[in-house]
């Protein structure tokens, strides 16, 4: 793909990932299979690769994909392209919601989809819990890690990376 | 800016799937940092859910907004893919050197992420848990969540509607 292409194509599945990073990621891969760009097998490697990288999937991804069909500047493409619909609609966002901040209806309104997004949430982790294989080292992980980040914030970057230590060397 | 820049650096590089897991850490840390107030980050998270893009994004974009204006956007947006462009080229130069377990590796991301989704759940419950049409929409978009295959995004749009009878 030139990086016209790639360009467009990340601007147009960014724009139209309303519902959050997942909606890119499943419209992505619909997109490259179908035009046989990528087998669904190396789909879900980039994916999963992807997913190691911290940060918004939908950027990782596109870093990945970038790279791989146009080389660095190729991800950079790409990246820039996956963030320029959300940063731009949030300033039209702000501007709204500053004129409208005080009408009953929109705060109705938000007050609804915020009980969505505690289900949407829910469902989320939900799934997360249910794809773990859990044991009792874990469930003890679990409970020191949320309060840990709970109750030291400023110690965050050392309660991750130590969770993730005893993850991956203590617990099998 | 320097402490906005700092704050959303940090949380970039902890926010694996960088979805609804982040979300929890980047209240806690918006709050104690007073960028914006309880009441506009209630507002804004559900707000950012009209338009498009990955919602941790959305936040740290927003956050900057608010707080320092384009600058300030245009600050913690950066500040929040840096870690991930860092990593991103680790990977590509020192990635080969360094031997990981693949599926263990994966395996303990997972289990951040759903610890992570925990706090996200727990925080943004805190202050509404007793109001009773909230938690009533709450429980039956999770049951459409996870039982069907209706679009998120319906959902949230038919909840916010249901909201402007039931509020």
């Amino acid at each position: 793909m030139s990086l016209a292409k790639l360009f467009a194509v990340f601007l147009m599945l960014s724009a139209g990932s309303i519902g959050g990073g997942y909606a890119l990621v499943s419209m992505l891969e619909n997109y490259l299979t179908k035009n046989k760009l990528m087998s669904e097998k190396e789909f879900y490697n980039t994916l999963s690769k992807a997913q190691s990288i911290p940060g918004p999937v939908a950027f990782t991804i596109a870093l990945l994909i970038g790279k791989k069909y146009s080389g660095t500047f190729g991800a950079i493409i790409s990246g820039t392209a996956v963030i320029l619909p959300p940063f731009v609609s949030i300033l039209l966002l702000f501007y709204i919601l500053d004129v409208f901040k005080n009408n009953p209806y929109l705060v109705k309104f938000l007050k609804g989809v915020y009980g969505a997004l505690l289900g949407l949430i829910g469902g989320v982790l939900y799934k997360m819990v249910k794809n773990q294989r859990w044991n009792i080292y874990k469930v003890g992980l679990l409970v020191f890690t949320f309060f840990g980040i709970l109750l030291y914030h400023n110690l965050l970057f050392f309660v991750f990376g130590g969770a993730i230590f005893i993850n991956y060397f203590l617990i099998k | 800016m320097l402490e906005l820049f700092w704050v959303f650096f940090k949380i970039g590089f902890v926010a694996f799937g960088g979805g609804w897991s982040a979300v929890g850490v980047m209240k806690q840390e918006i709050l104690i940092h007073h960028f914006l107030t309880p009441e506009e980050f209630y507002h804004m998270i559900s707000a950012l859910e009209l338009v498009p893009g990955p919602v941790a994004l959305k936040i740290a974009t927003f956050t900057g907004y608010k707080v320092a204006g384009f600058k300030g956007a245009v600050d913690t947006s950066l500040a929040f893919i840096l870690p991930a462009s860092i990593i991103f080229g680790l990977t590509y130069s020192i990635g080969k050197k360094i031997k990981l377990d693949k599926i263990k590796f994966m395996d303990s991301l997972k289990l951040m992420t759903a610890i992570f989704a925990t706090i996200t759940l727990y925080l943004m419950l805190k202050d509404v848990y007793t109001e009773i049409y909230m938690i009533l929409i709450a429980m039956v978009s999770f049951f459409i969540f996870t039982k069907t295959k209706i679009f998120p995004i319906f959902v949230i749009f038919g909840a916010g509607l249901l909201g402007l009878f039931l509020f």
